[in-house]
């Protein structure tokens, strides 16, 4: 072999070898025992009743916050009532519109007997994510009866609405589906992981503006879940304005077509579990929302329709909403949210119809027990 | 795949325990196959340049072995084969555009617009090297070498194809010929780069590119000079700190196969003067350009000026010098700006220590070297403006850096990457080795690993990621 004076070689190998004595790995060892006690140190404060009265919402490293904050209020409820009996389900539109105490009142005082819901309503849950969210409430909290407040621009093939992602990509979601993963599991058993995760964005840009938004969402929602605001919206008739969420209303569904998939989400949804009865109220819309439709109330009665089908074939009671007009212009902040008024006659009415159908005998009421009463 | 990820993770295990399970005349042509599957994973078209261009250098450095006046059209086409290519993978977006402004102007027919063409990852790195080889052996520093295998692993070695060390072939071939012991030490060494490398990059580096806002470098004037001062700083923490990390990941990678590559940082903010700066950052290119470039126009000029003292020697070698670099690292106004004030820098250091001469940089003050330090890092952190925007928006943000009246403080979160680079860069400077930390007390070398995976664990939960800078040009 022949060397440069820089050591090219003009042909030849050597070959490489492994020589591995096997010492006691004293630093690894030690960084590991010091790693498992820093661990088992924040896990313990994390669990602390003390401290977890002083932390936020935990996060379970979902894109969606206020999926978070909902659950942290669910598993509270569950908590304080030794089980959840009855969830309302559903998107924004739910979070805004159904107040569980006063449709516990209403029940109470039209059929003598008690029914408390937990509102577990998330902006942008879709007939998709809201079949995942149905799995894993029925998995972890067996509830006799879930009302499913139907959300019919949520079926647009476009997907510009739901939640940002889908909800069953997150690895805690899918552990919760069954499929584990280490994160998954890590996130699910770890009080101060989902503590971390809830600052986990810390070297964000937009960090603390997205914090002060949490928190905002955070004290906007009661213990039940309901998420109600005072605002009422003028010019509701007024044609779409070019802000961000009109615009984008705009553009899901000016074309509308009933996604195949969210219509199989929604039929999962129907069929989570036998145990669990299920009862689909359409969620009300102000007339003035069907101006995003391409073809106003004619693309929105395709997709009731392609709705009506599915629970007709499950035998699912459906109750339509929209053409009774139950709210009075004063009772919207939006053209699809109601205010706490308009929440409080949709409230009255749904209670007033689930009693009606209770006693006529179409809704077999889950038998009292744990969870009715926090 | 990114060299961070759990998928480069599970390829450097698979090969390397195919590395040591097969017998040694397979070990070389193994890391081949490896590193042209790893060049294939990133695109197949990436592989059809770096194998045209590999056996082109191959077969004309063969052609330079006698060194004679035959073999000069060999080398001079060799070089062109590569700067070609590097033209036109690298820069025809930003030459084709303008020369169709300028041919319109003139009022000839141009209708060509942006090519789009994607730059092969790593053509920036491998086409230096080639170039290197063919000038070494034309000037007898090396001979050519005969074996394909190796020369094309040269060219193509994984760990560091993406975005180097530029290796010497003479150093590369020479590791490749000669047995390598991989025992309990170097084991321990690789696997200290590599989590300094991650450290660097994902606790670090990338957390300061996160808090950098956009905004920042396009529109300064929205924001007050503390800001935009934090921010600076913070991104000249963040380009050190990618690519040093990514240096030292691949540096660690490679050590596992027994082949030690080059170090690219060496306490660069530590410099204190810019001489001395460029023996510490990007230093393989620094050391390319050195051999390549500013030697021979120094010689060149050194050959009409003995004394060395008129302007244009003091000037145009280093001016030229760091015009490439500028040019190398992306044709674009900005960073042939950043070139140019790098090399008139050098250019009004090499003329003061001509007109005062001073003693050597170890032997002044501590005062004095400290002095030099700050006003170095001050200079470079103040020339990476134009290498991050366009000279317009540069003259922008120095305007807005002097008008201090807000009193909107810098982002304090900005104070725990940069802490934690200046930590490992203070225990490097004081323990003089860049493993200094494995001469501490097993205690403490406990406390700093598991810290670092804690570090590692938290930020894996972020969704920060981005892709080495230096792998973008």
């Amino acid at each position: 072999m022949s060397l440069s004076p820089s050591g090219t070689p003009a042909v030849g190998r050597g070959a490489a070898r492994l020589r591995l004595r096997a010492p006691w790995p004293t630093v690894r060892a030690l960084a590991l025992l010091l790693l498992a006690l820093l661990a088992g140190a924040l896990e313990a404060g994390a669990r602390l009743p003390q401290v977890r009265e002083h932390l936020r919402a935990p996060s379970y490293d979902i894109s969606s916050r206020q999926f978070e904050i909902q659950w942290d209020r669910l598993d509270r409820f569950a908590g304080e009532a030794s089980g959840v009996r009855c969830v309302f389900l559903g998107s924004s539109e739910v979070y805004r519109g159904l107040d569980p105490e006063l449709f516990q009142q209403v029940f109470q005082a039209e059929t003598g007997r008690n029914l408390l819901c937990f509102n577990f309503g998330v902006q942008g849950l879709d007939p998709l994510n809201a079949a995942a969210v149905a799995r894993i409430l029925v998995d972890r909290y067996h509830p006799a009866l879930i009302l499913y407040g139907l959300d019919v621009p949520s079926f647009t093939a476009s997907r510009a609405q739901g939640i940002r992602g889908d909800l069953e990509q997150h690895a805690w979601i899918q552990y919760e589906l069954g499929k584990p993963s280490p994160s998954g599991w890590l996130i699910d058993h770890s009080y101060a992981l989902r503590d971390y995760l809830v600052i986990r964005n810390w070297p964000r840009t937009n960090f603390w503006d997205q914090l002060t938004q949490d928190q905002v969402a955070e004290a906007g929602t009661n213990r039940f879940g309901f998420g109600p605001v005072d605002r009422t919206m003028t010019g509701l008739n007024e044609p779409p304005s070019p802000n961000e969420k009109e615009a984008t209303f705009s553009g899901a569904l000016s074309q509308f077509e009933v996604s195949p998939e969210q219509l199989d989400g929604f039929e999962r949804l129907l069929t989570t579990d036998p145990a669990t009865q299920i009862l689909v109220v359409e969620m009300p819309l102000h007339p003035g929302f069907m101006q995003f439709f391409g073809n106003g109330w004619s693309d929105y009665d395709t997709g009731l329709r392609a709705a009506q089908q599915v629970a007709q074939r499950h035998q699912v009671i459906l109750l339509p909403t929209t053409r009774l007009s139950l709210v009075p212009d004063s009772g919207w902040f939006s053209r699809n949210h109601l205010n706490r008024s308009g929440a409080a006659l949709f409230t009255h009415w749904f209670a007033t119809t689930l009693a009606q159908l209770v006693q006529q005998g179409k809704v077999a009421l889950p038998p009292p027990g744990p969870g009715g009463t926090p | 795949m990114s060299i961070t990820s759990w998928s480069f993770a599970g390829f450097v295990l698979l090969v390397l325990v195919l590395y040591y399970l097969l017998p040694a005349q397979a070990q070389i042509p193994l890391l081949l196959v490896g590193s042209y599957a790893f060049c294939l994973l990133l695109g197949v078209e990436f592989v059809i340049v770096l194998v045209l261009l590999t056996l082109a250098g191959f077969w004309i450095g063969r052609r330079l072995e006698h060194r004679d006046d035959s073999a000069r059209p060999w080398l001079w086409t060799g070089i062109a084969l590569n700067l070609l290519a590097l033209a036109f993978f690298k820069y025809a977006d930003f030459f084709v555009p303008r020369l169709t402004a300028f041919l319109t102007y003139i009022g000839l027919p141009a209708s060509v617009g942006g090519l789009q063409i994607l730059l092969p990852i790593g053509l920036s790195y491998y086409t230096l090297q080639s170039i290197s080889y063919l000038v070494d052996v034309y000037q007898g520093k090396s001979v050519p070498t005969a074996d394909l295998v190796g020369f094309a692993l040269y060219m193509a070695y994984f760990p560091r194809l993406v975005a180097g060390p530029i290796e010497r072939a003479g150093e590369f071939l020479g590791q490749l010929a000669r047995p390598r012991i991989v025992d309990n030490g170097v084991v321990t060494r690789s696997l200290s780069l590599i989590l300094i490398g991650l450290v660097r990059k994902l606790v670090v580096a990338d957390v300061l590119a996160s808090l950098i806002p956009a905004q920042a470098f396009r529109a300064p004037a929205q924001y007050s000079a503390p800001q935009l001062a934090g921010w600076l700083v913070a991104l000249v923490f963040s380009i050190y700190n990618d690519f040093a990390g990514y240096t030292s990941l691949v540096r660690g990678v490679s050590g596992l196969f027994g082949i030690e590559l080059s170090s690219n940082f060496n306490l660069p903010f530590f410099s204190r003067s810019f001489a001395e700066l460029w023996t510490r950052w990007h230093i393989t290119l620094s050391q390319w350009l050195r051999d390549y470039i500013y030697y021979p126009i120094s010689r060149r000029m050194l050959r009409r000026d003995p004394s060395g003292e008129a302007a244009a020697t003091l000037f145009l070698p280093p001016l030229a010098t760091m015009l490439a670099s500028g040019l190398w690292h992306g044709a674009y106004l900005g960073m042939l700006t950043w070139g140019a004030v790098n090399g008139v820098f050098m250019g009004v250091e090499r003329a003061i220590s001509l007109a005062r001469p001073s003693l050597p940089l170890d032997r002044q003050p501590a005062w004095r070297q400290w002095a030099g330090r700050v006003l170095v890092f001050t200079l470079v952190t103040l020339s990476l403006v134009p290498f991050r925007t366009s000279p317009g928006t540069s003259l922008q943000f120095f305007r807005q850096l002097l008008t201090w009246k807000a009193a909107v403080v810098p982002d304090w979160r900005l104070l725990i990457p940069i802490g934690l680079g200046s930590f490992i860069d203070w225990s490097q400077f004081l323990g003089q080795d860049e493993l200094a930390f494995l001469r501490w007390p097993r205690w403490a070398q406990a406390g700093l690993l598991a810290l670092a995976v804690l570090c590692l664990f938290l930020v894996s939960w972020v969704d920060i990621g981005a892709p080495f800078i230096y792998q973008e040009f």
